[in-house]
């Protein structure tokens, strides 16, 4: 049988080389042609508890990991109590053979206890080998060649030791040969053609986005689920002239950030929940002050440390209202890596052109975990806008017009000129206080008006510039799904498995929250009924939504905040379950 | 505020900023004058210069002088002082602020300046008060300090901020007083010249808010320590010593050539971010691929 829709879910525990080994295969099948996405289930811990992997893999692009599993490797004995449930019929686990099996009684699946950790002991003298024993039985099992394997492993192991690729290889021949004598049933998963994709994370595209934006100042304080982002720029930037730092703490790293914005560079901080929420005063600072600035925020499960290494949309009131007084900002949410990427690339030049910070809001579920995607979404409309700039020449004309420079000048769009220190002839003020157009603290309240004035200004134009909601179904369906973020897979799937049941519905995923297309979302929502999935537990998109809608009637909400993005049979069976009420 | 049409400086007054709203008498007069002097006898341009400040009477300084200037939030400003260096090697910048925003709230961050040798230059106008939100202790305010937030007296002891950033990796070193310009302008002018983080704490007394610590007082309890010793160790058994014999210790108390953050991490003195930016193009998409050659 072909399976052209294949997915497997590695379980074991923190340390145990889960991961690894499902990076081999999502890597593996990647380069076989198919769409792979993965994800990442896994304990703020380094070592003992339970972690898991689930790979989904398809001929056709997805973005979400499903509702079933045809295939479990275990390692370790809860494994093989939760996840089972996800399995298939007709599915296969594979255990290893010092797992008690006594009471696991599962009808219409095959199960495989293999000596997996005492061959990687008889041959290595070490268990962690077990993994790729594992996928070697798991690749007899699906008729991948074993050459397949072989070269994601030289490819992916290459900067290593010679004879950790060499003894990796004969661990996963040792797979294929246990699974030669046991295995009764054989399945084939489907190949395409690969040419040329990318197997990429939220994060990585984040901080790809930012180099070729031109950011050459990134300063941050680790913080899960982002530092991946830190990790990479730290990595690359000084190739590019560039720096980063690590701060003290979160509140050092924004004002770092702000100084060298104020100095002339491109740059950007990262964060999760608990570090925004330090962020926040400065946050405010970058608007009064019009710095312009990015802030990549992956969002994690909260309040307070949470879980910090789960998926949730919960920071949807904190980015939209962050900051004493009325503070500018854009938020711009993205669902994949390519808008990851795209978002990020676009933040920066709409923080120069509108000198106010810009929020890349991830989270958790996006940005730690990989998907296939066919290519980086970059060509020569990617351009560097830098806004009103002050260039060296213009500098001359401030000198002999006689007219001082000012930073906050009055301006009809709300932007002034932006000048930097160093340049010789002005002299550049920045200020946090209310100020005359020079800069200088307005301690009179003389110009109070005009520059709250000129600051709103800039709303006039923005969001002409930003990224549209996606619409997928037909605009006339009587029923809407709206969502964020890793809620994109399963609305799709989830309105492709309700249209086949005739129930017309349609999606539309918002893709920046702050400033909203509020007119179109009214127009489309309006006479409908509307469905608003988001992963938290207080609605704060349905109810920040409301504010287009007023007390709309038939608007109903999907919740989730287990730490996981959504499954489609989830969505579907909510859906109907309402529909049923109502009916 | 006169217009400056050649980068020759030939008068202080090419320094004057707006005219001040402290009040009359009030101690940081004395450190807006010996940074003008000190930047003037320097020939330091205002337009090389970065003033950045926090929040309070003292951090209004960066207005009533003519440089480049950020004003900061409360305690922040070695912070975002950081991010212009490290953007702009070639700015001189200098940090101006009070002893509740940069030893109270930004507290943190005077270590962390400290422990990278930054090239940042902090002048910390410490009037033992929070004068701008109207005289609450600070922590340079004496253990028993009655005032409107501790009308039965401050509990909490008191820190010495030099020996602070001494222990904290500081190069620069030293404690003025604003009743005496001659010699913190001399201070502020080898802080200047100095490489690395130079930490200037200055008695400078507050007419307002806090009679106690006032210029005659400071006249009377100052006493010039024959710094800079040649070790850090030293320098800290001065301060100590001194304080026990119930006298303030002044003085510059420690230098140290040694590398500073900016060189270790560029490789160069005269390294600019954002010089080098200015001379980039947007990257080939080839040059962008070529960083995740391996998720391919
Ligand atoms: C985050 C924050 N907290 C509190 C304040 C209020 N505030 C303004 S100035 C100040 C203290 C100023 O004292 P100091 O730094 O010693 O400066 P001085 O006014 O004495 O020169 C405080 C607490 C603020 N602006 N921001
Ligand atoms: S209140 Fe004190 S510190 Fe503030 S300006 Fe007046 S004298 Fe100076």
């Amino acid at each position: 049988m072909k399976l052209s829709d294949f997915s497997v879910r590695i379980a074991g525990l923190a340390g145990d080389g889960s991961l690894l080994a499902g990076e081999i295969l999502a890597f593996t099948l990647k380069r076989r042609g198919l769409y792979v996405v993965s994800v990442k289930d896994f304990p703020s811990n380094i070592r003992g508890l339970p972690t898991n992997l689930t790979i989904r893999a398809n001929l056709k692009r997805i973005y979400s990991w499903g509702d079933h599993i045809d295939s479990l490797v275990a390692f370790e004995p809860k494994a093989i109590k939760i996840h089972p449930r996800d399995l298939k019929k007709g599915g296969v686990i594979i255990v290893d053979e010092e797992i008690d099996l006594k009471d696991i009684h599962l009808n219409d699946i095959y199960i495989y206890s293999v000596p997996l950790k005492k061959r990687a002991r008889e041959l290595f003298k070490r268990e962690i080998f077990k993994n790729v024993i594992a996928l070697g039985f798991l690749g007899y099992i699906y008729s991948i060649d074993p050459d397949e394997f072989k070269n994601t492993i030289v490819f992916y192991l290459k900067a290593k030791d010679e004879k950790i690729v060499e003894s990796n290889i004969r661990a996963l021949t040792e797979g294929y040969v246990l699974a030669e004598k046991i295995v009764k049933e054989r399945f084939q998963i489907e190949r395409g053609t690969d040419s040329g994709r990318y197997f990429l994370s939220g994060n990585e595209a984040v901080a790809l986005g930012a180099i070729a934006a031109g950011c050459r100042f990134f300063a941050a304080y680790p913080i899960t689920p982002s530092t991946e982002v830190f990790e990479f720029l730290s990595k690359h930037l000084p190739k590019y002239g560039g720096v980063t730092v690590q701060g003290e703490d979160e509140i050092a790293s924004i004002n770092m950030a702000i100084g060298a914005s104020f100095a002339g560079i491109r740059s950007m901080t990262a964060t999760s929940g608990p570090g925004m929420a330090l962020k926040v005063e400065a946050l405010s600072l970058a608007s009064m002050a019009e710095v312009p600035l990015v802030i990549y925020h992956a969002q994690r499960a909260g309040p307070s440390t949470g879980i910090p290494t789960k998926t949730s949309q919960e920071d949807i009131n904190h980015i939209l209202f962050a900051g004493h007084g009325d503070v500018s900002r854009i938020v711009l949410v993205p669902s994949t890596p390519e808008e990851s990427f795209e978002f990020t690339f676009k933040a920066f030049n709409l923080a120069e052109k509108y000198q106010i910070p810009v929020i890349v809001l991830s989270e958790q579920a996006i940005s730690q975990n990989q998907q296939t995607i066919d290519d980086i979404p970059y060509d020569e409309n990617y351009t560097w806008e830098r806004g009103k700039i002050l260039t060296d020449e213009m500098v001359l004309s401030y000198m002999t017009n006689g007219k001082p420079y000012e930073r906050y000048e009055i301006t009809e769009d709300g932007i002034s000129l932006r000048g930097f220190p160093g340049q010789k002839g002005i002299i550049v003020r920045y200020n946090s206080n209310e100020k005359t157009p020079e800069g200088f603290i307005d301690e009179e309240c003389e110009y109070r008006n005009e520059m709250v004035e000129k600051r709103i200004r800039k709303f006039e134009n923005i969001i002409n510039e930003l990224p549209f909601p996606e619409l997928y179904g037909r605009e006339e369906a009587k029923n809407v799904l709206i969502g964020i973020g890793s809620s994109l897979g399963p609305m799709r799937e989830a309105v492709d498995r309700l249209n086949e049941e005739k129930l017309d519905f349609s999606y539309l995923r918002i893709r920046s929250l702050f400033p909203l297309h509020e007119d179109y979302i009214y127009s489309l929502t309006f006479n409908k009924n509307v469905f608003v999935c988001e992963l938290n537990s207080f609605s704060q998109l349905r109810n920040y939504l409301s504010r287009i809608w007023g007390k709309k009637e038939n608007v109903f909400s999907l919740r989730k905040y287990i730490g996981l993005p959504f499954k489609p049979s989830e969505i579907v069976r909510e859906i109907k379950k309402i529909i049923k009420g109502e009916g | 505020m006169e217009k400056i049409l050649d980068f020759e400086i030939k008068n202080i007054k090419i320094y004057e900023g707006k005219k001040s709203t402290w009040c009359p008498g009030c101690g940081d007069f004395g450190v807006l004058t010996a940074l003008k002097q000190a930047l003037f006898e320097l020939g330091i341009s205002p337009f090389d210069t970065v003033i950045v400040s926090g929040i309070g009477c003292s951090s209004k300084l960066p207005d009533y002088i003519n440089a480049n200037a950020f004003h900061t939030i409360h305690g922040r400003l070695l912070a975002v002082a950081t991010g212009v260096k490290l953007a702009n090697q070639k700015l001189n910048v200098i940090v101006t602020g009070g002893d509740g925003d940069g030893y109270g709230i930004g507290g943190n961050h005077l270590i962390h300046a400290a422990r990278r040798n930054i090239n940042i230059k902090y002048i910390v106008m410490n009037n033992e008060i929070y004068a701008l939100t109207k005289g609450q202790v600070s922590p340079t305010s004496p253990y028993g300090f009655v005032r409107g937030t501790t009308p039965y007296g401050s509990k909490d002891r008191p820190i010495e901020p030099c020996l602070l950033s001494l222990s904290a990796g500081a190069t620069f070193v030293a404690r003025g007083f604003s009743g005496d310009i001659k010699s913190l302008k001399e201070y502020i002018k080898a802080a200047l010249k100095h490489k690395g983080f130079s930490h200037i704490d200055v008695l400078s007394p507050c007419v307002t808010y806090n009679e106690e610590y006032s210029y005659d007082y400071f006249r009377e309890n100052i006493e010039l320590l024959d710094g800079p010793y040649s070790s850090r160790e030293e320098a800290i058994s001065s301060i100590i010593n001194t304080w026990k014999k119930g006298k303030i210790p002044v003085g510059i108390f420690y230098i140290e050539e040694s590398n500073h953050y900016e060189l270790s991490l560029f490789g160069s003195e005269d390294y600019s971010i954002v010089e080098e930016f200015k001379k980039q193009r947007e990257l080939k998409k080839e040059e962008i691929l070529e960083l995740i050659f391996d998720k391919k």
